[in-house]
């Protein structure tokens, strides 16, 4: 029964949080959805199924956390950049703090040096 | 790549836009649109070399994307109700338990009920009368020699019931394909088999009764003397004024029967009166859309031929009279229910 938690545990933690991963991804600079994807993958285990992750992108652009725009690519056809909006900046630093909060809380009872 | 590749990126992308069906079109045609430029980034740009399926494997199954965007979307399935069964019950046979009513009773449920979009519910609006109009029309263009009345009306119950059933079986349809998405509904699917079952039982019978229920109650007195373009013909002698009289009617039109020469309905009816000893042979005659009164001799019984409705192949107007009037009335013909000319001994009928 611990096991199975578990399971479902890490998989949630993951997935709740990877929308703000991706926000944080764009932080910086905008992205099409392959560079996104292949930069996410450079972490194991973030990402399962390249294609899962453009239900996520297409939500962040519904709810307007990110903006879209169209740019010439070098190889290509055009490639659909991903802008962080000011609604989705907001969005992201006030789950950075969040988080910060979150992960001391949870290192001060299970991380190392706790007894 | 080549066209085999490109036959299994066209086939997953395919896969995946049915998978996507429920989901918003907008933003599945968006994601569609970005997993396929994935896909040709991943098989295109630098660091490529994968073959196709490789590929694929790695932009992972549609049905797993789709469940992504259900939920990343909140697309939720529409929960299946009694309403929806009500619906389909109600279009597939309340037009016969309750006339049109029982039918469009379904119809404003249809519209209600938030199971289907509003094209699913045009379809299921238009399904029934449309089969009853295209019914009519194949009836009133293919000029059968059988009575066209009878002919229409159990084509319209015909089409109807058929009508009906599609609709409902065209919803239950839909309407699994979205519950099919739930993991929620189960219980509730399981009432749509019996369900399903429940309104093809009452099709049938509803069909049955529609074609067993059409006996035509004639009033006392009136005989079957035989058939007319397939309509059975009835005659009732009495005494009118002091004059013998026949009176006929005809069975198979709208709903009941016409009688005694006047207009009933869509229908009307030549008589004989007076001076008629017998039932001795039915004439049928073609007639042009206006009425005809055609005056035989004085003393001799007067035939009044009325027209059948404009456009209609076949008249319905017929009139009653002895073999000696026949002279005086030579424009007139017996005709069969093919409209060929057949001897007045014949045309006796019964």
């Amino acid at each position: 029964m611990v096991a199975a938690k578990k399971d479902r545990l890490i998989p949630q933690m993951r997935r709740g949080t990877l929308e703000y991963c991706v926000l944080a991804l764009l932080r910086r600079e905008e992205r099409y959805g392959f560079d996104i994807v292949k930069e996410l993958e450079q972490v194991e285990g973030m990402v399962t199924g390249e294609g899962t992750l453009y239900p996520l992108l297409a939500r962040l652009r519904r709810d307007g956390l990110v903006v879209t725009t169209w740019r010439e690519s070098p190889t290509g056809p055009p490639r659909r950049y991903y802008k962080l909006s000011a609604a989705g900046t907001r969005a992201l630093d006030e789950f950075v703090v969040e988080w910060g909060r979150f992960r001391d809380a949870v290192d001060r009872f299970v991380g190392e040096g706790s007894a | 790549m080549d066209a085999q590749d490109q036959r299994m990126v066209d086939r997953y992308l395919k896969d995946l836009r049915r998978e996507l069906r429920d989901v918003p079109k907008g933003q599945a045609e968006e994601m569609i649109a970005e997993v396929r430029a994935h896909i040709s980034e991943s098989l295109a740009g630098e660091g490529a070399g994968d073959d196709v399926r490789t590929v694929l494997d790695r932009v992972g199954d549609p049905a797993t994307i789709a469940a992504e965007a259900r939920e990343r979307l909140d697309v939720h399935p529409v929960p299946v109700g009694g309403l929806e069964v009500a619906v389909l019950v109600l279009l597939a046979i309340g037009g016969f338990v309750i006339p049109v009513f029982g039918w469009v009773a379904g119809v404003v449920l249809l519209w209600i009920s938030e199971a289907w979009s509003s094209r699913e519910k045009v379809i299921g609006t238009i399904i029934g009368p449309a089969s009853i109009f295209l019914a009519l029309m194949l009836f009133l263009f293919a000029r059968t020699g059988i009575g066209l009345a009878e002919l229409s009306i159990l084509g319209a119950v015909l089409a109807f019931a058929a009508g009906g059933a599609i609709s409902a079986l065209y919803l239950g349809l839909r309407m699994r394909k979205r519950a099919g998405h739930s993991d929620e509904t189960p219980v509730r699917r399981r009432w749509l088999i019996p369900s399903i079952v429940l309104v093809a039982l009452l099709v049938v019978g509803g069909i049955a009764w529609a074609l067993s229920g059409r006996s035509v109650d004639v009033p006392a007195g009136y005989q079957k003397v035989g058939t007319v373009g397939g309509q059975t013909l009835w005659a009732m002698r009495s005494t009118h004024a002091g004059q013998p009289r026949v009176s006929l009617m005809t069975t198979g039109s709208m709903g009941g029967m016409c009688n005694g020469g006047g207009p009933y309905g869509d229908y009307r009816l030549a008589i004989c009166d007076g001076g008629v000893p017998d039932v001795g042979y039915i004439i049928v005659v073609p007639v042009t859309p206006q009425a005809h009164t055609v005056d035989t001799k004085s003393g001799n019984p007067s035939f009044t031929i009325l027209a059948a409705p404009r456009g209609w192949p076949y008249s319905f107007a017929m009139a009653v009279g002895d073999q000696q009037d026949l002279p005086t009335l030579g424009r007139l013909e017996v005709l069969d229910s093919k409209g060929q000319s057949i001897p007045p001994a014949k045309a006796a009928g019964a």
